[in-house]
């Protein structure tokens, strides 16, 4: 009996919390681990550049074509 | 007048979705000068370079950026039959990486056949000029000829997959002693339209396309089809959007909603032919 009750509070010991305790959550880091984060954004420094989306438009013809604006050649755009 | 071109058109677009050139988005242009090998080399180039979002303009180049990549979005302008050739599963749920617009319209064979009933009442036989191997021909050519069928039309189909088709293709044509004839456009037939022009100068032929504005300014009777250029600005919607979160394949893909009629009234005097007030009125141009 001496035995399992001093198995129980080693156990208590080695998790931290009583039964009753709710356990801390993972994602909310300390003051420490956030400093030593990489990239994490520091107060008052200056945003961090975005990226800008980059688009691709892939034609099958000519580049040099243009055409009055209402108009377009239909070889042109059907292409 | 001003200059339009479908790239500036698109960038327009992003304009008016708030997007800023150079700042808070990029716009790169690759031109395949019509050349179905360059096309795929540059395919294969912009997959490398891991943009975005893809923008092809019209079916060729969706096929070859496809073909590329499976992953990046790509937004397709008026590509013809996007189903028929496997682009998407569906236009309602197009699924994969693909979205965008389509130039079909299911019904525009019917339409195509009125107009010219419209036009030529005693009209009898009528020829029309395909290419079979387009993946939108098929559904329109079938929707035509169930019109004309309606309409005791009867139909001689002068069929062309390569340049070399044109001259048996014509002659079919020519030999048939036709009312009128009606063009399908799309990239072979497209490249060849001079050709056409003269062929039915020649032969005092009333010549109607589908999407051949430019044809019927250069002497073409009339045309009936979608107003590709609104295509777009749409693009620039589809790309905001992926850009925002949303996954193509969860994009339905929009059909034409714009059309327009062109008339030529000097080709129409040339023929003897007098078009109709009703369909006058209903023009969106009318080259005089």
């Amino acid at each position: 009996m001496v035995h399992r009750c001093l198995f129980l509070a080693a156990l208590i010991v080695v998790c931290g919390c009583g039964p009753n305790e709710a356990p801390k959550k993972a994602t909310e880091p300390t003051a420490a681990a956030a400093q030593a984060a990489p990239g994490k954004q520091q107060p008052g420094s200056a945003a961090p550049q975005a990226k800008i989306p980059r688009v691709s438009v892939l034609i099958s013809a000519a580049g040099a074509v243009s055409w009055p604006r209402d108009h377009p050649p239909c070889f042109f755009v059907m292409a | 007048m001003a200059q339009g071109s479908p790239t500036m058109l698109f960038r327009d677009g992003l304009t008016k979705l708030g997007y800023v050139e150079g700042k808070t988005i990029l716009v790169e242009e690759s031109y395949a000068d019509g050349d179905p090998q360059r096309l795929t080399l540059l395919a294969r180039e912009i997959v490398d370079s891991k943009p975005d979002v893809i923008v092809a303009i019209a079916a060729a180049a969706t096929a070859a950026a496809r073909q590329a990549t499976s992953t990046i979005p790509i937004v397709m302008t008026h590509a013809g039959n996007p189903v028929g050739s496997g682009l998407v599963a569906s236009l309602a749920h197009p699924g994969g990486n693909v979205t965008g617009t389509t130039s079909m319209v299911p019904d525009l064979g019917v339409k195509q056949v009125e107009v010219l009933r419209e036009l030529i009442p005693g009209l009898a036989k009528l020829g029309v000029l395909p290419n079979p191997t387009n993946a939108s021909t098929p559904p329109l050519l079938a929707n035509m000829n169930e019109a004309a069928h309606r309409l005791n039309i009867a139909v001689v189909v002068g069929e062309v997959t390569r340049p070399e088709d044109f001259d048996q293709a014509l002659g079919t044509l020519r030999d048939a002693h036709l009312d009128a004839l009606f063009v399908m456009m799309e990239p072979l037939i497209g490249q060849n339209g001079p050709r056409i022009l003269d062929f039915a100068a020649t032969n005092q032929l009333p010549t109607s396309y589908d999407v051949g504005n430019e044809f019927v300014r250069q002497g073409g009777l009339i045309s009936y089809g979608p107003v590709l250029t609104t295509h777009y600005a749409i693009a620039a919607d589809y790309v905001d959007k992926i850009l925002k979160g949303a996954n193509p394949g969860d994009l339905p893909v929009q059909q034409p909603t714009q059309f327009a009629l062109v008339v030529n009234l000097k080709t129409a005097k040339a023929l003897g032919l007098t078009i109709p007030q009703s369909l006058l009125m209903r023009a969106d141009e009318v080259v005089r």
